[in-house]
């Protein structure tokens, strides 16, 4: 029998032979979609970072010493957050109900949870190294490989402290769970939100928002208000309107994405009924939409009486407000299983357009259209299984 | 021919799969208003992928499914409209509660939560003390009441449970096969069955298709079934030939 060192290392192995698997499993199409249209934004972003980079090498060089300490500053950290979820991930995989009847020792289990973060650390760190040297060659640094090793140094001591403190012998004596979590996680909320959720398709907005994560529900919301509340003050005491506005749209805005979910559209318990993609894809997004802008409504009429922000900025600010929800609702159908993966693709979309407006103007933004009509797309393809 | 009862199931030369690879292939099958299907077949030999590709799950890559005369890919919310199918239990919602989940697929279907065939179902199949518990606290068995329960809603004309039945008490197995078996009996439902309890098959099918490596290997109609029951456990005989050979 394989101890559980070399189980979770066979295991991760299988996870990635897997994956490489059901990526090769793929439609061609699809395939092919994903590998042009991905590759060539990708290529022009790193070109686009390496102009960047070039053009602004004389500025960089007069911070040297800060940006580098920001530089290794933010790589220890990112050490520190990927040493987290790969101890988490590590951890969750040894606490599976049918490893619970072998007879392994939690001391040995533990020693286990250490050895699962050894492959993703590795290859995370070298990541980071190739990525620090191309941008410390590209900003034109003096002794780049130095510099990219202290970047790299940073992210490894952040990684192995990290692993190495959460490394408790707490995944033998975690209670194993033989059912799923049997509570909503959401549950005041879901209760909350009912009533407004019965329209048809009934509970659909509950049934999304339920499976989302207190945790970062809690954070994210958490965030949004410390936004709001800032931005208000800011504003009201320089008398910025804009100011307070922009905090409101910001903090709606984060409401939205923090409830967003589109999972249930992937559910086998959905797609057989009769109900069409749009529907059922407005059904996801009912619930988030309708808070967020009520959101919006709220702190956009404390900010008229408190800022004088005149109603037209308001206005307009609710109608951006409808469009960016829009996109990031249609993003998250055409990746339903993939909420995290669709919340990054949104604002990479989002990011990307600002940035190429400065060359293109706004005809940039025809292209971001028919990102959003090409993820509609998809999302309906995957519902009718075409 | 006019006024003619389209079947309640009409598969053509269907393919499916997953990733654009067949893993069923050249299935033809007809099932007619009043006909209860037995769908066998040993673990893999594709009678999910089957149930998943007649109930618009994965995407067909030949081949043609109609249901009640609705083509499925047409018309695909026409076509679900007229069946009903018994999701897996782990499927279900886990964060909604079994009177949400009945709802939810009342709303869809347009009726209301209670328009079964059998009045008060959720104290018939036993799991009305879990209504309003989550999904996810429910047993195995409670949910596949649930799920029976949801594929029930409205009285579509062809009900689709894959394996359905296993895990059940014999209480609730019993009043659910009543249940099924007088609808059939009335002639406006049709039933598929996957299963492999072949007993199952023996007392209540009319019909049944055993699948081998994602086709069809062996098919047997109405009387050939009623041939083998005549010997005592000709059913099973016959079946298990099939699974041998």
């Amino acid at each position: 029998m394989a101890s559980p060192v070399q189980f979770v290392w066979r295991y991760q192995l299988l996870l990635m032979r897997n994956a490489a698997r059901q990526a090769w499993a793929c439609h061609r199409r699809d395939t092919l979609v994903i590998a042009l249209g991905g590759g060539l934004l990708l290529v022009h972003e790193i070109d686009v970072i390496h102009i960047e980079l070039t053009e602004h090498a004389a500025a960089l060089a007069k911070h040297g010493m800060r940006l580098l300490a920001a530089g290794a500053g933010m790589t220890s950290v990112a050490g520190i957050l990927r040493a987290r979820r790969s101890v988490r991930s590590s951890a969750s995989l040894l606490s599976r109900p049918w490893l619970a009847p072998l007879p392994w020792p939690s001391e040995t289990l533990a020693q286990a949870q250490l050895s699962g973060c050894v492959l993703p650390g590795l290859a995370q760190t070298l990541l980071t190294a190739a990525l620090a040297a191309l941008l410390f060659s590209w900003a034109g640094w003096p002794q780049c490989c130095a510099a990219a090793l202290l970047a790299t140094a940073a992210f490894a001591t952040g990684f192995v402290t990290t692993a190495l403190a959460m490394h408790a012998p707490t995944v033998g004596q975690r209670p194993v769970r033989a059912v799923e979590p049997i509570a909503p996680r959401f549950t005041p909320f879901a209760t909350w939100i009912a009533p407004i959720d019965r329209a048809r398709p009934a509970w659909c907005g509950t049934w999304a928002v339920a499976q989302l994560r207190r945790r970062s529900g809690v954070l994210l919301f958490g965030s949004a208000a410390i936004i709001t509340a800032i931005g208000c003050t800011i504003a009201i005491a320089q008398a910025w309107p804009f100011v307070a506005v922009a905090a409101d749209w910001v903090a709606a805005h984060m409401i939205f994405l923090t409830l967003l979910n589109a999972l249930p559209l992937a559910s086998p318990a959905l797609r057989p009924q009769p109900i069409g993609f749009v529907p059922a894809a407005f059904a996801m997004l009912r619930i988030p939409l309708v808070l967020s802008l009520l959101a919006f409504a709220g702190a956009g009429t404390i900010s008229m009486v408190a800022t004088g922000a005149p109603a037209r900025l308001v206005a307009a600010a609710s109608g951006l407000l409808l469009l960016a929800n829009t996109i990031a609702g249609i993003t998250a159908i055409g990746l339903p299983t993939q909420r995290s993966l669709a919340l990054f693709v949104y604002v990479s979309a989002v990011l990307l357009t600002l940035y190429e407006q400065i060359e293109y103007g706004y005809a940039i933004y025809v292209c971001l259209a028919a990102f959003t009509a090409f993820m509609f797309r998809q999302g309906r393809r995957s519902f009718y299984a075409r | 021919m006019p006024g003619r009862v389209p079947p309640a199931l009409h598969v053509r030369g269907l393919a499916a799969g997953y990733g654009g690879a067949a893993v069923v292939s050249d299935i033809d099958l007809q099932v007619q208003l009043g006909d209860w299907l037995g769908l066998l077949g040993a673990n893999g030999s594709g009678k999910s992928t089957l149930l998943r590709a007649i109930t618009g799950q994965i995407p067909m890559l030949e081949g043609e499914i109609s249901i009640s005369g609705i083509n499925l890919n047409a018309a695909p919310e026409r076509a679900k409209s007229l069946l009903g199918y018994a999701v897996d239990g782990p499927d279900l919602p886990g964060t909604l509660t079994p009177r949400q989940y009945l709802e939810l697929v009342a709303s869809i279907r347009r009726c209301t939560a209670n328009a079964w065939p059998v009045e008060g179902l959720p104290n018939h199949f036993g799991f009305a003390p879990w209504l309003d518990e989550p999904i996810a606290a429910c047993s195995l068995g409670t949910r596949a009441k649930v799920s029976i329960a949801a594929a029930l809603l409205g009285a579509p004309p062809l009900l689709i449970l894959d394996e359905s039945l296993n895990g059940l008490d014999p209480v609730s197995s019993w009043r659910i096969k009543q249940i099924l078996r007088s609808m059939v009996a009335g002639g406006g439902h049709a039933v598929i069955l996957s299963t492999h309890m072949l007993e199952t098959v023996s007392t209540v099918c009319n019909c049944a298709v055993f699948l081998h490596n994602g086709r069809i290997a062996r098919r047997w109609d109405a009387a050939a079934l009623e041939a083998a029951r005549a010997a005592p456990g000709g059913v099973e005989t016959s079946i298990m030939q099939a699974l041998s050979d």
